[in-house]
């Protein structure tokens, strides 16, 4: 041992030795913690930077319009207020929208996840005629914008006498490829065999679906539920075409109501987004984990 | 018995009905209908009565107001895609070592994706506001950003760019994270330091979901709508009427049903040729 | 090249979990060094500790007299073959090989000229423009070796890098890896948890066990003057039996009994036991299934009632109990014995290793 060590110290002693690595070692600690310190402060940077619409919607939104209006730097309240939350609730039907879009998100997210994990059971556990050239067909929907049809699907609502309701809102959004694409991707991990020994034990279809593959597949139900709740929830373009009174506005169209830009008007409209961004929001971070677990960990890899 | 078996051959259809009942009216019949309809010139209620064959068409292409739509869609797809793109890389790679606070980060990273595109419009509304908005303030700048043609494009696409970095940010962590760990403790060992595992290892490590990413990207900004209407209604002048935006106007303003179906079907096939050349790209390029 | 010195090196690692405790190992230029032990040792913590991949929590490392503690893992100048070949999957073969050199801006036609000559010496030129993915084990294997030997490094660390091949092939590597290293006369270190290779590569070897180094000698060294019981088991194919003995006087000689079975020990033997104080006391006997032979003097002669019998064509090895013992032994092929017979073996007592009932240290260590 010795000679290597005193090869490289013989011009210095053992104490001079343990004084160097004990300043090199404080050294690389200083550097290790500055590193770890840049890196958060980064993050801190970044985070800001991409939250600051949403911290100054909060801001404006608890913000006494007089504050609001000045040239000068207003990031923070001075006197916090909720009035215009209050004014937001009386001045438009908002409570009514959040009902409604609630109702409509929620039947669009059970609705999905029946008719997709259903499609997607019988696409890859069943055998039958023209299963392939109908899955390519469901897969190939996907290159169809939503937009580019939605002409005709006005027309054809119009047609039917159900613009202004809750079913329009509702029924054309109860599938979707990508639901099926992802319940798909889940069962094909499972083994054929599971489900034919299922069946000779003497299980149904239905009950193979609603006892053994809705618990293995609670974490795809989960993603697709956040996904689909929060695109529900922020859908626009169909709303707004579809709905007409107040009565089954959705919040994303109703919330336009309270859009000018009077200076009363601006922080109170501010407030109304921020009441309904909230829910979805709420969803989100609630639901995050199950989404990035169900929806990036499988799918990515393949 | 018979009826038994007749069941039994039926059951597997009986499962994907809903879905396909659901497609078969929303989507496949009216994606044959549009077709149809940019056949013909409609009345106001959108019935088809007159057959012009190309007709549609060939006013379309003559139009100086359609290419101008197809410009500013493109300059905007390029720009959403490239910022948002960025957006999410660089959030990914932030994020992807371990740091205190790391869950509250990433939460913060995605968090976009859950924001209606028409909120996000009213809020961008406020901040772009050129006496009391909080750009301006914070560059002491005295723009009119929405209302000068120059900067009303950058501005929306910069909006949609921040709402799609949330899932970028998602897809690219979730690949990163597929990129085995081992390969960086040999590229160390071998004596790459942190520039060059970045450039030869994450980037093309990332190179099968970056194309994904990339495709999915395209996609949903062909399809902005709420930001425009909300923000800019597709003006000053044209400057932000992107295709969506001006088929919705076609066909809801102007009652030109035939002609906004027409641009539809251009919409959908622009979709789709840019979806089959990039895979035909991806089979060439990306070989992982 | 370089000699490398491992001073009262210690790993804790953060949840106050201890996977090397004081370390010390000096290794000399040229050397092929094998850190063997039971999988969890810290074999494999000690490598990457000197890899740089590990942080040292204390203790000293030194490479050719400069002090590496604290130098991140790109500036030690070492290359390192990771068990699990820690291939670029984007890269092709050439690439992969190419990659530490392309990093430190090498030319590119010396680049070329190292890639093709490594490729020849691992037999892997056909392969140059392949993917990871579309290579067997045994290949990925040798490009992994490939990757490390274009360069010339101090030395080169090498974990576990054949325990993904099948038999055949690991043999066939073992080959070359000892060709690869008399010709590039290379300080190679060594990760494994097979003690055939083991023997068979190392110049050196040191046996490890709950981070702590247990010996570190030349391999006859290890094969014939085993620290403890530990060593003793681990080092040998089939392992040494171990049966518990008691230690007494008879006939005014020493000898150890068990069950019905007395076997009267070497003078050397004896002097030791005396001198430990070990009269009458239980220990551990030792012998290795080689050192039994198909004849001898009556009084070796151990009855071993033959459960499993072995025949690998150059030998046998016959697997059965010795009261409630279980021992095994090799013998030659034309000793004859069936399954459920009592056969009569005799103990080399020459070859024999006594071992503290306490302790396990080896009561005749020279």
């Amino acid at each position: 041992m010795e000679s290597v060590i005193s090869r490289a110290v013989n011009d210095i002693t053992r104490e001079e030795l343990e004084t160097l690595k004990r300043d090199a070692l404080k050294r690389a600690v200083i550097r290790r913690r500055a590193m770890k310190l840049a890196l958060t402060g980064l993050n801190f940077l970044m985070a800001l930077f991409l939250l600051l619409p949403l911290l100054y919607a909060v801001s404006i939104a608890v913000m006494p319009s007089s504050e609001l209006f000045t040239t000068s730097m207003n990031l923070i309240p001075l006197t916090p207020t909720l009035d215009n939350f209050r004014q937001a609730l009386v001045k438009i039907p908002l409570t009514r929208f959040i009902v409604n879009s609630f109702l409509v998100a929620g039947c669009i997210t059970a609705g999905q996840i029946f008719s997709c994990s259903l499609a997607a059971f019988s696409f890859s556990f069943l055998d039958f005629k023209g299963k392939n050239v109908l899955f390519m067909l469901v897969m190939a929907t996907m290159m169809i914008p939503g937009e580019a049809t939605i002409i005709s699907n006005y027309l054809t609502v119009s047609g039917f006498r159900w613009l202004d309701s809750y079913k329009v809102l509702i029924i054309p959004y109860l599938t979707s490829a990508m639901g099926i694409f992802l319940f798909r991707q889940f069962y094909k991990s499972f083994p054929i065999s599971l489900y034919e020994s299922a069946r000779i034990d003497g299980c149904s279809n239905l009950r193979f679906i609603y006892s053994i593959l809705i618990p293995l597949t609670k974490s795809a139900i989960g993603a697709m539920a956040v996904y689909t709740f929060i695109n529900a929830w922020n859908m626009y373009m169909w709303p707004l075409l579809v709905t007409g009174s107040d009565k089954m506005r959705t919040v994303q169209i109703g919330i336009g109501m309270l859009d000018s830009v009077d200076s009363q008007s601006i922080s109170m409209m501010i407030a109304g987004v921020v009441m309904i961004i909230v829910p979805s929001i709420s969803v989100f971070i609630l639901g995050q984990k199950q989404l990035i677990r169900g929806m990036f960990s499988g799918a990515v890899k393949g | 018995m018979k009826f038994k078996i007749v069941t039994r051959n039926l059951s597997p259809y009986a499962y994907i009905a809903p879905a396909m009942a659901v497609f078969a009216v929303f989507l496949f019949f009216p994606f044959f209908k549009t077709i149809y309809l940019s056949v013909f010139k409609t009345n106001k209620m959108g019935q088809a009565k007159l057959f012009v064959g190309a007709g549609n068409y060939s006013e379309l292409l003559g139009s100086a107001s359609f290419f101008n739509s197809l410009l500013v869609t493109a300059v905007f797809v390029l720009i959403v895609v490239s910022v948002s793109m960025l957006l999410g890389l660089t959030t990914a790679v932030l994020c992807h070592q371990s740091f205190p606070g790391i869950r509250i980060f990433s939460t913060a990273y995605a968090l976009p994706m859950a924001i209606a595109s028409s909120s996000a419009a009213m809020i961008f509304k406020i901040m772009l506001h050129p006496s009391i908005g909080i750009v301006n303030k914070l560059l002491s700048l005295h723009i009119n950003w929405i209302s000068d043609p120059k900067y009303a494009l950058v501005c929306v696409a910069l909006l949609t760019a921040w709402l799609n970095s949330g899932i970028n940010f998602l897809y690219f962590s979730a690949g990163l994270s597929n990129i085995d760990d081992i390969i960086y403790e040999r590229a160390s060992v071998d004596g790459a330091d942190a520039f060059q595992k970045f450039f030869r290892l994450t980037l093309p490590g990332l190179s099968p979901i970056l194309f994904y990413t990339l495709v999915v990207n395209i996609i949903q900004s062909f399809q902005s709508f709420g930001q425009v209407k909300v923000l800019t209604m597709g003006g000053p002048g044209e400057s932000t009427n992107l295709i969506v935006y001006s088929i919705y106007r076609d066909a809801f303003f102007n009652y030109r049903f035939g002609s906004a179906a027409a641009q539809s079907v251009i919409l959908f096939m622009i979709i789709m040729v840019l979806t089959l050349c990039m895979f035909r790209l991806e089979k060439k390029g990306v070989d992982y | 090249m370089a000699n490398l010195s491992l001073v009262n090196v210690c790993k804790t690692f953060k949840n106050g979990q201890a996977a090397v405790k004081n370390f010390n190992l000096d290794i000399k230029d040229q050397e092929f060094i094998i850190l063997v032990g039971p999988s969890g040792c810290g074999k494999s913590t000690t490598l990457r500790m000197i890899a740089g991949l590990e942080e040292i929590s204390s203790g000293e490392l030194w490479i050719d007299g400069m002090l590496m503690n604290l130098t991140v893992p790109q500036k030690r100048d070492l290359s390192m073959v990771f068990q699990s070949y820690a291939l670029y999957p984007h890269l092709t073969v050439y690439e992969n090989m190419a990659f530490s050199l392309r990093v430190r801006k090498i030319g590119k036609a010396e680049i070329d000229r190292r890639v093709r000559k490594a490729a020849e010496v691992l037999c892997i030129s056909h392969l140059l423009d392949r993917k990871p993915r579309a290579l067997s084990g045994g290949q990925k294997q040798r490009v992994a070796i490939g990757s490390a030997i274009v360069r010339e490094p101090r030395a080169y660390l090498m974990d576990e890098p054949l325990s993904n091949l099948d038999a055949k092939l690991r043999t066939q590597m073992r080959v070359e890896l000892s060709k690869i290293h008399k010709e590039l006369g290379a300080t190679i270190i060594y990760v494994t948890h097979d003690q055939v290779e083991a023997m068979t590569l190392g110049t050196r070897i040191v046996v490890m066990d709950s981070g702590v180094i247990l010996q570190a000698a030349e391999p006859d060294v290890l094969y014939r003057n085993p620290v403890n019981k530990f060593v003793a088991g681990f080092i040998g194919s089939p392992s040494m039996n171990f049966i518990p003995v008691w230690v007494e006087r008879r006939e005014d000689r020493i000898c150890v009994e068990f069950l019905r079975n007395r076997l009267f020990v070497n003078e050397e033997c004896a002097q030791r036991l005396i001198e430990g104080d070990y009269l009458g006391r239980r220990v551990y006997l030792g012998i290795r299934p080689e050192d039994f032979h198909e004849t001898g003097p009556k009084e070796q002669e151990l009855k071993l009632n033959v459960e499993i019998k072995e025949v690998l064509g150059s030998e046998i090895l016959l697997h059965g109990k010795i009261g409630r013992h279980s021992v095994c032994a090799r013998l030659k092929p034309d000793f004859s014995s069936e399954t459920g017979e009592e056969a009569s073996v005799f103990a080399d007592m020459n070859q024999i290793f006594l071992f503290d009932m306490d302790t396990e240290e080896n009561i005749l260590y020279r």
